[in-house]
């Protein structure tokens, strides 16, 4: 769409205002107008009642362009979303979703996209109304002020206080477009017919540095047009009001003496109140009236004791939490998973799910079936996020159920969020008309926040099986936080069976891994609660679980090294009162770990290593290390550039807790060291050094870390560097 | 059971973008839609640079090397996300000269940012195409064509008129894109035709403003160019052909498609058709060792999801070339109707039409669908193989660039069939 010549004549109008204004009334009045002038005209209603043409045409429009969206069909004649109305004006309504579903705001954005397509746009036409929602709610309602539509705004208000509010905040969202430009006509005043409204506008007027275009006094013939669907200047052309219609055109049409434009300059609510209503509110604390109230937030105290509250600062979020529960609840074999969201973000999170299963089925040796999991998604289309997705769900709802699967979670994406779509409600009538589980889960994307918060939603979901306590005591484990995206997740799994059933324990449930339904809810049996690993998450998780079903906490996470693996199997197997086993298990692996690690120390013993990792933790590094007969020069946790310092965990009083990039090169120069050991890569031209990778998620057990430590050990056998990395 | 769900319009228009290599996209999204799509195009761009938080600490990046992104969070989602765009297009102005495609996700869309605004007030209209709404959940052959669309009118082309032609519908998301392209550049050369450029699979902004001198438009995948080819046709008269046997799959299209493109051009496609029927010879020595024994690959069944233009050519060759029979096929959404219909037609006349629309369907030997897919199907038991024929991979590393299409193609084909089922 081309600009016109900015002097004017205007062509492009958006008229704007608070609900209830007359805005419509006044829109529909100026385009009869102009049609009478004898210019071709085009008025765009973009609220979502859809009345704005009613005068114009007679009736509501029938076929809104959102309507048109809904119906989808290519081959529909779009001529339709036109109709023509009073003395030929061009008659186009956006529509918008039902009250209280869907995104309007997208529906006003998909309009002007639509019309765009089908090549319906004001360069046919003289003159363009665009008659807008009255509050500017979000940046779909702000469309037409964008500079490609509008070339001039007229503000409708009256004199009252709350529609001047309105007005200046509408001024608000055009400064936030146009800053140093000027669209402004003016202020269209429709009167209210109050004592001091016209003192109380011109107050307005002056200080936001605005005409008074026209004023349009309180009149029963307005009333009386409406009722007969039609505009005033339709039906009583003779009337002062119509005339006043006829000035107001013939100034905003005048080439000799065009309208001039003026900047947006709102003003602060502060000096607003003061000016129109005469009170001063900046010495108080509060915009409302100051009742006091008997509460107390609960604040963080500072050393000195008083409290204090800051706004946290938000690092990036790393992922979403869509993905994370979905991760985690995919685990659970017999449920069905609906993810509510368009199909990209299904695209992402399936291929995320299927790829680590491949490697993880691939990794573990394991020669029997991979575990399938369910997951279909509603695709939310254009359609879902205007009017919104609720059907769509509702149907996806239905067809899950035919399947065997015994519960339904629904995953929100950020779509649904926005858009706000009743997960909750729709999930609970579904549950009940079907009779089986259907267990939302709120996250909205990244309402939730990252990867990780969206697992322990998933995690705090799938504990909806459990009911509370009623189960008994088992001699059983729960085992929990295994790291499913591991590519070892399964072999480490099978190890530790291996020792279980040695010690005849049963797993009652991975919680969540490989798990079933049944598992899940067998949970209510109190058991002792393996933690899978030491991090918060972890620790947190079991503690819900731990919560909910009275089961112990075992202290330890699953083991590294050899004697992590002995101090585990021990307390765990006097906790089961079958120390006798405990010992013989133990002493069966002794015996082949001292052969092992006999070897090794062979080719180990005195060299000089480096240690430092991004993340995980390395207590178990150093403890092999140290027990293959290796020197540490320098152990650390490297400061990441996007996780924060606090998570890592500082087991060991030789461990740095901040040690840097730049040192470790350092450090390698100076120490020389014979091997380093790290998580992350290392240039070679910095650092002409022997480096193996510390992995993410060790292997568990007796020989977890000796299985490393083997690798390890053969690199120092190898060339310092590689001749590929000549190449980089 | 569920497979990965397809690619959708988000991703085909991203991944439409990054294959011309002096683009850059940026996504206003959170950083879970930038992280896949970072990895993605990382790897289809085949880029050197490793990827890790440590090499590449720059903001917006999150240490990959493409597809920077504004970490939306969900207060942006109600406050607007005007501020980090100003600021990551300030960060990239000085720092990337090509052009820059800022595309909105889906979530960032609903918003109502006028990122078109913001590109204005940053003075980079002529360097920053806005993609404010990428479409909801419409395949990713579509994102592509629409994409490639978009960039070609703000490039404006002007190229002077050249006895070559353009290779359209090819595209980084399709597996093998470098491959592809090189077997049927090989195959058109020696026929004596000559590619000018290659839209959305490895041609620059530079090669794409010269492209409008084409001859003509040689469709590979109509799924991903039917837009290209109408918009080069509305504004520079440029024809196009759609080979009437779908995609150079298998010998019989290949030949078919060569023959086409040549027929149109007035050339003759003598040095191809050897080759073909070289290959077909080597084929049929292989096959006839293993069927000698077996009798395969006669008679066993095969699946199939793919688009039209890749299915209807594959189908008819595995059917009437190898004698298996299709158990299961499934058309991506957004395939041509007209290779569909023929793949209908061709069902119907052998009987086998009861097998469109399900997938994998009863037993199938082979799965011809993308790795990920096909590796989950094997690890199922629900088939004895699978052949990785689109996007996503499955993971495996490949170095030498390889095709399933063309004379080179077909031989790859019946190697990893033979493979399979001996």
């Amino acid at each position: 769409m081309n600009n016109k010549d900015p002097e004017g004549p205007f062509t492009r109008i958006a008229v704007y205002g608070k609900g209830g204004i007359g805005k419509s009334t006044i829109s529909a009045n100026i385009s009869a107008t102009l049609a009478d002038e004898g210019y071709s005209v085009l008025h765009i209603g973009c609220d979502p009642k859809h009345d704005s043409t009613r005068a114009l045409l007679g009736e509501l429009h029938p076929h809104t362009v959102t309507d048109f969206l809904r119906s989808s069909d290519a081959r529909t004649d779009c001529s339709a979303l036109v109709r023509t109305g009073y003395n030929g004006i061009a008659c186009i309504e956006a529509g918008g979703p039902e009250p209280g579903v869907g995104c309007a705001g997208r529906g006003i954005l998909s309009t002007f996209e639509i019309l765009g397509r089908m090549g319906i746009d004001s360069s046919r036409y003289m003159y363009t109304i665009y008659d807008v929602l009255g509050d500017v709610v979000c940046g779909g309602f702000a469309v037409p002020l964008r500079r490609e539509y509008a070339d001039l705004i007229l503000i409708v208000t009256s004199g009252e206080y709350m529609s001047l509010y309105a007005a200046n905040n509408i001024l608000r969202g055009i400064q936030n477009f146009d800053m140093n430009i000027n669209r402004i006509g003016g202020i269209i005043y429709n009167s209210r017919g109050g004592s001091e409204e016209d003192e109380q506008l011109k107050k307005f007027s002056d200080a936001v540095g605005l005409p008074i275009l026209v004023k349009i006094p309180r009149s029963e013939i307005f009333l009386t047009a409406e009722k007969h669907s039609n505009t005033v200047v339709a039906a009583f052309p003779n009337s002062l009001e119509a005339s006043l219609f006829r000035e107001l055109i013939s100034d905003l049409t005048s080439t000799k003496k065009p309208v001039s434009r003026y900047r947006a300059r709102p003003l602060d609510v502060i000096k607003l109140e003061s000016l129109i209503l005469g009170r001063d509110i900046s010495a108080s604390s509060s915009f409302s009236h100051q009742v006091s109230v008997n509460f107390k937030p609960a604040m963080p105290k500072t050393v000195d004791g008083t409290g204090c509250f800051r706004v946290p600062e938000k690092p990036p979020l790393f992922g979403c939490a869509f993905a994370g529960a979905i991760t985690v609840l995919s685990q659970i074999q017999d449920a069905s998973i609906i993810a509510h969201c368009p199909s990209s973000c299904a695209h992402i999170v399936s291929n995320l799910l299927v790829s680590s299963h491949n490697r993880d089925h691939d990794k573990s040796g394991y020669h029997g079936k991979q575990t399938p999991f369910s997951l279909i998604h509603t695709g939310m289309d254009e359609k879902m996020m205007v009017f919104g997705g609720i059907d769509r769900l509702k149907k996806s709802i239905i067809k899950s159920a035919e399947s065997e699967n015994r519960v339904i979670f629904i995953i929100s994406g950020c779509a649904p969020g926005i858009t706000g779509d009743d997960i909750e409600g729709c999930s609970s009538d579904m549950s009940q008309s079907l009779g089986i589980p259907v267990i939302p889960v709120s996250v909205n994307g990244i309402g939730e926040g990252d990867f990780s918060a969206g697992t322990m939603a998933g995690y705090q979901a799938s504990l909806q099986l459990v009911k509370k306590g009623t189960g008994g005591k088992r001699k059983s484990v729960v085992l929990v936080g295994e790291k499913i995206l591991a590519n070892n997740t399964s072999a480490n799994f099978n190890e530790l069976n291996q020792y279980l059933s040695a010690l005849d324990i049963p797993v009652l449930c991975r919680f969540l891994a490989h798990t079933t339904v049944n598992e899940v809810e067998s949970m209510n049996k109190q058991s002792l609660i393996l933690p899978a690993s030491s991090d918060e998450s972890t620790l947190k998780l079991s503690e819900i679980i731990s919560e909910k079903t009275g089961s112990d906490i075992f202290p330890y996470s699953l083991p590294f090294t050899f004697h992590e693996t002995v101090r585990w199997v021990k307390n765990l197997a006097k906790i089961f009162r079958v120390e006798d086993k405990g010992s013989a298990l133990i002493a069966l692996k002794e015996k082949k770990y001292r052969e092992e690690i006999g070897l090794i120390m062979q080719k180990t013993v005195g060299k000089r290593v480096i240690i430092s990792s991004s993340g995980p933790d390395i207590s178990w590094v150093l403890e092999i290390v140290r027990e293959c007969g290796m020197e540490i020069i320098r152990a650390g946790y490297l400061s990441s550039p996007y996780l924060m310092k606090d998570k890592q965990k500082i087991s060991d009083i030789s461990i740095i807790p901040d040690y840097t990039l730049e040192k470790l090169y350092d450090d390698i120069k100076t120490y020389r060291p014979d091997l380093v050991l790290t998580t992350i890569w290392l240039d070679h031209k910095k650092a002409n050094v022997r480096y193996g990778m510390i992995p993410f998620c060790p292997n568990v057990g007796f020989f977890g870390a000796l299985s490393s430590m083997k690798h390890w050990t053969s690199i120092l056998f190898g060339p310092v560097t590689e001749g590929w990395r000549n190449y980089l | 059971m569920t497979g990965v769900t397809d690619p959708d319009i988000l991703t085909g228009m991203i991944l439409g973008a990054e294959g011309i290599p002096d683009i850059m996209v940026i996504l206003n999204s959170p950083t879970g839609c930038k992280f896949y799509h970072g990895h993605i195009a990382h790897l289809k761009r085949n880029e050197s640079e490793i990827s890790d938080p440590y090499l590449r600490p720059e903001p917006w990046f999150f240490g990959q090397s493409r597809i920077p992104c504004t970490y939306l969070d969900d207060q942006d989602y109600i406050f607007g996300t005007h501020d980090k765009l100003e600021k990551i297009l300030d960060y990239m102005k000085n720092r990337w000269d090509g052009l820059i495609v800022l595309i909105n996700a889906p979530g960032a869309s609903l918003i109502g940012d006028d990122i078109k605004k913001v590109i204005t007030d940053m003075g980079m209209e002529k360097r920053c195409i806005p993609v404010e709404i990428p479409g909801y959940s419409s395949s990713a052959p579509i994102g592509v064509d629409k994409m490639l669309v978009r960039i070609l009118e703000h490039i404006k082309p002007s190229g002077k008129p050249e006895n070559k032609i353009n290779l359209i519908g090819l595209s980084i998301l399709q597996r093998y894109c470098e491959g592809t392209k090189k077997e049927i550049t090989s195959l058109l050369e020696k026929s004596g035709i000559t590619v000018l450029s290659t839209p959305g699979a490895g041609s620059d902004t530079e090669d794409l403003s010269l492209s409008s001198g084409a001859l003509l438009n040689a469709i590979v995948f109509p799924e991903y160019a039917i837009e290209t080819a109408n918009y080069y046709y509305n504004h520079f008269k440029i024809p196009f052909i759609l080979p009437k046997d779908g995609a150079p799959i298998g010998f019989d299209a290949t030949r078919s498609w060569i023959a086409d493109i040549c027929s149109f051009l007035g050339k003759e496609p003598f040095v191809v058709n050897q080759e073909i029927h070289s290959a077909e010879k080597t084929a049929a020595s292989n096959i006839a060792r293993i069927n000698a024994v077996s009798g395969l690959p006669r008679g066993s069944g095969f699946a199939i999801r793919a688009e039209s233009s890749l299915a209807f050519p594959l189908v008819k060759w595995l059917y009437t070339y190898l004698g298996m029979i299709p158990v299961g096929i499934k058309l991506t959404d957004g395939s041509c109707r007209t290779y569909s219909e023929k793949l209908i037609n061709f069902l119907q006349e052998n009987h086998l039409d009861n097998c469109l629309g399900i997938f994998p369907g009863k037993d199938p030997d082979i799965v011809f669908t993308d790795g990920t897919t096909g590796s989950m199907m094997k690890n199922l038991g629900i088939c004895r193989g699978y052949i990785d024929i689109s996007h996503p991979p499955s993971g495996k590393i490949e170095i030498i660039p390889k095709t399933i299409f063309g004379i080179t193609g077909s031989l790859m084909l019946i190697e990893e069939i033979l493979n399979i089922l001996r």
